[in-house]
């Protein structure tokens, strides 16, 4: 099998989730390339961590915040949106996403650096809600 | 929805095209597979960490693993974890042909295992929906006794 097919497989078998498969906003793809660019040598690790998750949301659905790390993120707002660890001893990124009609929805990714136990959301929460509205908003009025 | 606005799997997963090997994204998937899988049925069982791995006479810490890191789970563990969860595990390798084969339903009738010889495949496609990843070697006729519970 060349990489090609495989990563057809993969993509393939992802978005078996639901007919309208995994939903990523573009910012998402931008933020993302920043953590691939800075986990240099360590890409496949980060690659392995990130499947891993999006296996998490195919099987596990609205439930995914009970793996291991995963977080439910309160905004205040009626809709949950869940914070997704991809964290090993070399990179520690988070994801942030919701479900929207049990699509998924992925709305922003960004490297961690504090080194806290705790992330601190709020800067966040501005731009993944616009991102979420920018994407439903037509659907919601 | 805006579709202006919005990418697919494959834009994410380009991302990544040019550093990683076929292996690497097999491997990704079917370690991927496995967590879930374990987690599912640790969700299922509704247990904590704690409790899960007091089960299966591993550490908290080792369950952690399996659903946080890139864990390598080996075919023995897996052996171990299927057994005392009551879970069925097959490991296949597929030719191309048979995995298109399979995706398209082509195959029909009962899966069996035995070690009678090598001959022909025949499994029913409803048994994969339950398994990790499967082993297949061509030409390999195996009989279980039944879907579940059967020896490789």
């Amino acid at each position: 099998m060349n990489k090609k097919k495989a990563l057809e497989e993969l993509s393939k078998y992802h978005q078996e989730y639901c007919n309208s498969g995994f939903i990523f906003h573009n910012e998402f793809i931008s933020d993302f390339q920043v953590p691939i660019k800075e986990v240099q040598g360590h890409e496949t690790e980060l690659f392995q961590l990130l499947v891993k998750q999006l296996t998490f949301v195919k099987e596990l659905g609205c439930n995914v915040f009970s793996a291991d790390s995963n977080e439910i993120l309160k905004y205040g707002s009626c809709r949950l949106y869940y914070s997704l660890h991809l964290q090993s001893k070399n990179f520690n990124i988070r994801i942030i996403m919701t479900f929207y009609e049990n699509i998924p929805i992925f709305l922003a990714a960004f490297y961690e650096r504090a080194g806290k136990k705790h992330t601190d959301y709020s800067v966040q929460k501005d731009p993944v809600i616009n991102r979420f509205n920018e994407l439903f908003k037509e659907d919601i009025i | 929805m805006n579709i202006d606005k919005s990418c697919t799997l494959d834009n994410l997963l380009e991302l990544f095209s040019e550093n990683l090997s076929c292996a690497d994204i097999l491997s990704a998937e079917c370690l991927s597979s496995i967590s879930a899988a374990i987690t599912k049925k640790r969700l299922a069982m509704h247990m904590s960490q704690k409790e899960f791995a007091s089960f299966l006479n591993v550490s908290q810490g080792l369950v952690s693993r399996w659903e946080s890191s890139n864990y390598n789970f080996s075919i023995k563990l897996l052996c171990d974890i299927a057994a005392r969860l009551d879970m069925r595990l097959n490991v296949c390798l597929i030719e191309p042909s048979v995995s298109n084969a399979y995706n398209n339903n082509q195959f029909s009738g009962s899966t069996d295992v035995s070690h009678s010889g090598f001959s022909s495949v025949q499994c029913n496609k409803q048994d994969f929906n339950n398994v990790f990843t499967t082993f297949y070697i061509p030409n390999y006729e195996y009989h279980t006794p039944s879907v579940k519970g059967g020896n490789l």
